[in-house]
């Protein structure tokens, strides 16, 4: 019973411990030889000097355990001395009926070695166990480092990408509007007097408009960064779904004055709770975006109306259309579609804001196709929400 | 009489006082102004503006709101704690409350850089206009298909009386009465509920639509009341 015990006390422990090194099995061997006499002489009230044996035995089966066969034969050895000599009559003396001796002997000798060879089997058992665990956690890790520098790579070539894009989309739609305003300015400047009046208006025409342009692209980068710092704080009020129509269209009327546009709110629609600047600029660059690709002789057409609990708001141009695959993508930064290269004012970022903007509100922005497959539709939508009572604007 | 407010008599140029640190905008107003027939007066800080205006006087302020000394809406408190001078502040568009702040601080009106000449022409008129009305005889707006007379509180549209609650006639009247400038919200709210009413934007959004609708114009495309989103109410003088 007790043994059977002991055999599965080491396998545990070896689990949690390295077997220990030689000087330490010896060392380990004494010790637990003179804790077993010690036992032995304070149980030697209770117990007669058969079953005084059986604690020397334990020792040799513990020692053997716990350590290796050399350890375990020397405490087998120990333990049957200390046994002898401090409770086999004539007690203090190594002189024994040579019989019972011997068998003494034998018994504990053929224990250490038993128990000494089962513990080194189980040993290596456990190390075999553990290297394999360790073999699978190594594996483990490096999996995970692997996916790590896999995602770090991702990440930093998609940040590169990015980069490429702001770097050649600046150089591009900076310096476009700035060349041409210089040019302007200087062939007035020198040829200015010889020139009929509308060609110097159709000069300083160029001058403002690419100004403007210029304005518009700066202040997309502005907008783009605000979004990007995540410091844009939402300032919700109040405000009709046609005034923000109505201001986003009057807004790009002042840029593009021939641009037509068909606006049809549906009356029911009460006001919606946003922040009105930046829903007004969303709707600007969709409905700019629109407008940059409409035939010259189609409207763009807003269409607003209530589905369920949110406002849908319908932007659609006659322009050549989005392909299927691209037509998310129109959302990414500076992802422009090399579509009807017509009027290209390419900065690449007034749908990445819109999308940006809309979000910050729980909306979202998608494309679809135009009404019979012509043209383009994006589609704001933005769930009707009530402020909170008793907020503060 | 108020020492800045000269008589715009022939005679006399009507004086414009600008107050911008960029030498290249102080260039371009003085260019252009001069050649609408203004007096020009330039000064580059807070300081020197405020100065001008107390020793020299100015009919119209041009006050832009990024000074270096200076906060912009910090002068233009200080100018109003002495002066009723017309000032027309120049701002940024993505601060809707800066234009706000200015307003309700005591600007009349205010231009978004980067602006058109002929637009803050057109504002700089209006501002000079509303100065040159006396208060004791109210207006009549009328362009030949609104007729809003604030005199005998009347609103017909196309000769046909339109019939508006207090409260409708209450808005369009402040409208009118400050014609070609915005009103901001705040403003619109103190004046028609009262002070304690400020958060009270659903039934101003409520309102404006009611008037819009019995006067027959249309927010998504003003005729007469524009809406500047965060700001507040434009009252269209004169249709484009």
């Amino acid at each position: 019973m007790a043994l059977a015990c002991l055999e599965c006390l080491p396998a545990v422990n070896a689990v949690n411990s390295h077997p220990p090194s030689p000087a330490r099995g010896y060392l380990l061997a004494i010790a637990v030889s003179a804790l077993a006499a010690l036992v032995a002489a304070a149980a030697e009230r209770w117990l007669g000097l058969s079953d005084l044996s059986l604690v020397f035995m334990l020792a040799v089966v513990l020692v053997a355990t716990r350590s290796s066969t050399g350890p375990a034969l020397v405490t087998a050895l120990l333990c049957f001395l200390a046994y002898n000599f401090f409770f086999i009559e004539p007690r203090f003396t190594l002189y024994i009926h040579a019989r019972h001796g011997v068998a003494t002997v034998l018994l504990f000798l053929a224990a250490a070695l038993l128990a000494g060879r089962l513990a080194s089997k189980l040993a290596m058992q456990v190390q075999a166990l553990r290297d394999a665990h360790d073999q699978v956690l190594a594996r483990e890790a490096q999996a995970q480092r692997l996916a790590a520098d896999l995602q770090a790579e991702r990440v930093a070539s998609e940040t590169e990408r990015l980069r490429s894009a702001l770097l050649s989309s600046v150089s591009h739609d900076l310096r476009t509007p700035l060349a041409a305003i210089i040019g302007a300015a200087g062939s007035l400047d020198s040829y200015g007097d010889a020139m009929d009046a509308q060609d110097r208006h159709a000069l300083l025409d160029t001058v403002r408009s690419e100004g403007e342009r210029l304005d518009r692209y700066i202040q997309n980068l502005l907008d783009m960064t605000r979004l990007g710092h995540g410091t844009l704080a939402l300032n919700r009020d109040w405000i009709g779904v046609d005034e923000l129509i109505g201001s986003a269209v009057g807004r790009l009327r002042r840029y593009q004055p021939g641009t037509r546009f068909t606006v049809s709110v549906d009356p029911g629609i009460g006001p919606i709770w946003v922040h009105p600047a930046l829903v007004e600029q969303a709707l600007f660059n969709v409905i700019e975006n629109a407008a940059k690709f409409s035939p010259d002789d189609e409207a763009v057409a807003i269409d607003a109306r209530r589905v369920g609990d949110r406002l849908r708001i319908d932007v659609v141009d006659r322009g050549p259309g989005i392909p299927e695959d691209e037509r998310a993508r129109i959302f990414d930064m500076f992802y422009s579609a090399a579509r009807g290269d017509r009027n290209r004012d390419g900065t690449g970022l007034g749908l990445a804001i819109c999308r940006g903007m809309v979000g910050a509100h729980g909306g979202e922005v998608e494309a679809f196709p135009g009404p019979e497959g012509r043209g383009t539709t994006l589609r704001i939508s933005l769930p009707f929400l009530e402020p909170a009572p008793g907020t503060p604007r | 009489m108020n020492p800045d407010r000269a008589p715009a008599s022939p005679s006399t140029a009507v004086r414009v006082l600008v107050v911008d640190d960029e030498p290249q905008i102080r260039k371009l107003l003085e260019i252009s102004l001069r050649a609408q027939g203004y007096g020009v007066q330039l000064a580059a800080t807070a300081r020197d503006g405020i100065d001008v205006l107390a020793t020299r006087g100015a009919d119209v302020v041009v006050l832009d709101m990024g000074l270096p000394d200076r906060d912009g809406l910090d002068a233009l408190r200080e100018i109003r704690q002495w002066s009723q001078v017309p000032v027309l502040v120049l701002t940024v568009r993505s601060h809707e409350s800066e234009k706000v702040a200015a307003l309700d601080a005591g600007a009349n009106d205010y231009v978004t850089k980067p602006f058109s000449v002929p637009e803050l022409m057109a504002r700089i008129r209006v501002l000079l206009r509303s100065q040159a009305t006396p208060a004791e005889t109210a207006p009549v707006f009328d362009d030949g298909r609104l007729r809003v007379d604030l005199a005998r509180r009347e609103v017909t549209l196309a000769g046909e009386p339109v019939v508006l609650s207090r409260k409708e006639y209450a808005l369009l009247a402040l409208l009118v009465a400050h014609a070609g400038r915005v009103v901001t919200q705040p403003q619109l709210l103190r004046e028609l509920w009262g002070p304690t009413h400020q958060q009270d934007t659903h039934y101003l959004r409520i309102l404006v639509g009611k008037v819009r609708q019995k006067i027959g114009d249309d927010a998504a495309a003003p005729r007469w009341i524009a809406t500047e989103p965060g700001v507040g109410l434009r009252f269209i003088a004169t249709p484009a």
